[in-house]
Order: structure tokens, then C-alpha cells, then sequence
């Protein structure tokens, strides 16, 4: 896996805990290395925090960093979601 | 036996607006009634449940789906609590990581919510009916026996509804001990 992709099998389980980014070809090449699409290995639509929530309730999360990844995870899946701020984008 | 407290009695009224008369009461349905999205997600971590409010009155409830049915039910009546009394406050992220309904709730509007579920879940009318129906069955029924057969019935683990039985003052404290 790790020469298929030409990185270091410590990258591979960075990139895998989130802990270190892809670049754009990698993403191809991981794709292709364990016979998927690119578009299967991104998340679904993610949402941004900052565009949904107002400021008290940023600053209350950014001290909690588990309540935080939970509220990303269920503003991103919930059909609502727009209805609670301007509209999505792509970071968490 | 004492009055309903005020979070007991807008529960109690939630009830009967949303004509609930059968077990196990449906919270799920509840909560989409009161316009809420109800968004289910498995998290490997503590929090529990959360409500986030949006400025034009709407409403997500998040609950954590790794956690067992009944604490997912709680977790789903303790957001409606903070939905229906706690309309000032954005957002919520709940955790009941203590789930000792004595003692886990650290604020004022923790404990109205848990005393809202805890009613919303275990009506008191329901409790009292369900309790009847098991003692006049001509079986010998002890505490923890009784407590387990309603739990079933109102899909609550049975540490809820013993507290509930020992605070509706159907049971003994002392007889649940051990």
C-alpha cells in the first residue's frame, strides 16, 4: 500500500487518523490503491461551524472539543441544517 | 402524594397536546411533533444528545445512536426538555456521564430537564395504572422485580425507573437498596 501510494506507511496511518493532509494526487493514488473513487474516500458534505452558529455558541464549543466534532456530525447529516444559517461549506 | 413540579407539569401537558395514552410513550414522534429534526449519529464519546436552536425557531436534536435504546429515549425527552423550558438558550450538549438521576444534574435547567424526562418518559398517571395491573396479578412481585417489569414496559433501564417508583413514593427507598 505504502509503495503503491509512494508515501511512508507513518503517513498512511497519519492520513487515516486525520492527523496529516492529502494532497491532490495522493487522493488519486490512494483511491486507485484500494480500488474505489476519490469522491468515495471524502467525507460526506461537511458543514462549517462558523457559517451556522453565532458567536456565544462558538466560543462555548471551542472549549469542548468532543461536543464540537458531535455538533459538525449532526448539523452536517440534518436536513435542516440550511435552515439554520447561510448556507454549508466544506470544513469542519 | 405531592403536586407535579412546573417542569413535571409542562411535560404532563406535552402529553396530553400530543394525545399520548399508550407505552411505550413515543418521544421520537414527540419531538419531530414540536418541529424539531430529530438527527441520530454514532459518536464514540460521551456526549449523549444536544439541541441546537436556529434563529427563525427551528430546531435540531443530535443523539448519540453508540449508546444504549434507553439512553437514547432519555436523551431525546432531556432535549425536548430544553427545547420546550429553555427557549433563551442556543444551544445544549448533553452528556449525563453520572446517570444517577439523583445527583447528575449540575444546574438548575439539568435538573427541570431531567425531571421533564423523567415524567415525559414515566408519566406518573401511566406508572401508577402500570404498578396496579402488575400487583393484582396473583404472583409475588418484589421491588427490583416490579421496577424491571415497568422499565420494559416504558423502555427506561430499570435504575430510571426505580428512581422514578422511589420518587413517585410507590417504593420504599430502603427496599431497592442491594
Amino acid at each position: 500500500m505504502a509503495a503503491r501510494v509512494r508515501l511512508s506507511r507513518t503517513s498512511i496511518t497519519n492520513i487515516e487518523r486525520g492527523q496529516q493532509h492529502v494532497a491532490l494526487h495522493q487522493l488519486f493514488l490512494l483511491a486507485s490503491a484500494v480500488g474505489c473513487t476519490p469522491e468515495e474516500l471524502l467525507p460526506a458534505e461537511s458543514v462549517s461551524l462558523e457559517d451556522l452558529l453565532p458567536a456565544e455558541v462558538l466560543a462555548q464549543l471551542a472549549e469542548d472539543q468532543e461536543g464540537r466534532d458531535f455538533a459538525v456530525r449532526i448539523l452536517s447529516k440534518s436536513a435542516d441544517v440550511r435552515t439554520l444559517g447561510e448556507g454549508t461549506s466544506v470544513s469542519g | 402524594m405531592r403536586d407535579p413540579l412546573p417542569a413535571e407539569q409542562s411535560a404532563i401537558e406535552l402529553l396530553e397536546d400530543a394525545g399520548v395514552d399508550q407505552l411505550p410513550v413515543p418521544v421520537e414522534a414527540i419531538a419531530t411533533g414540536l418541529g424539531a429534526d430529530l438527527t441520530y449519529e454514532s459518536y464514540d464519546g460521551e456526549v449523549s444528545g444536544m439541541l441546537i436552536r436556529g434563529d427563525d425557531g427551528t430546531a435540531v436534536i443530535g443523539v448519540n445512536s453508540r449508546h444504549a435504546p434507553t439512553r437514547q429515549r432519555f436523551s431525546v425527552a432531556h432535549e425536548i426538555a430544553h427545547l420546550v423550558m429553555h427557549p433563551g438558550t442556543p444551544m445544549f450538549i448533553d452528556r449525563f456521564v453520572r446517570v444517577n438521576w439523583r445527583d447528575g444534574a449540575s444546574n438548575s435547567e439539568e435538573i427541570e430537564a431531567n425531571s421533564f424526562a423523567a415524567e415525559l418518559l414515566m408519566p406518573r398517571e401511566l406508572v401508577e395504572q402500570e404498578v396496579d395491573r402488575v400487583l393484582a396479578k396473583p404472583q409475588l412481585v418484589t421491588p427490583q422485580r416490579l421496577a424491571g417489569q415497568l422499565a420494559k414496559a416504558f423502555q427506561v433501564s430499570p435504575q430510571a425507573m426505580s428512581y422514578r417508583l422511589e420518587n413517585l413514593g410507590v417504593l420504599d427507598p430502603a427496599a431497592l437498596i442491594g
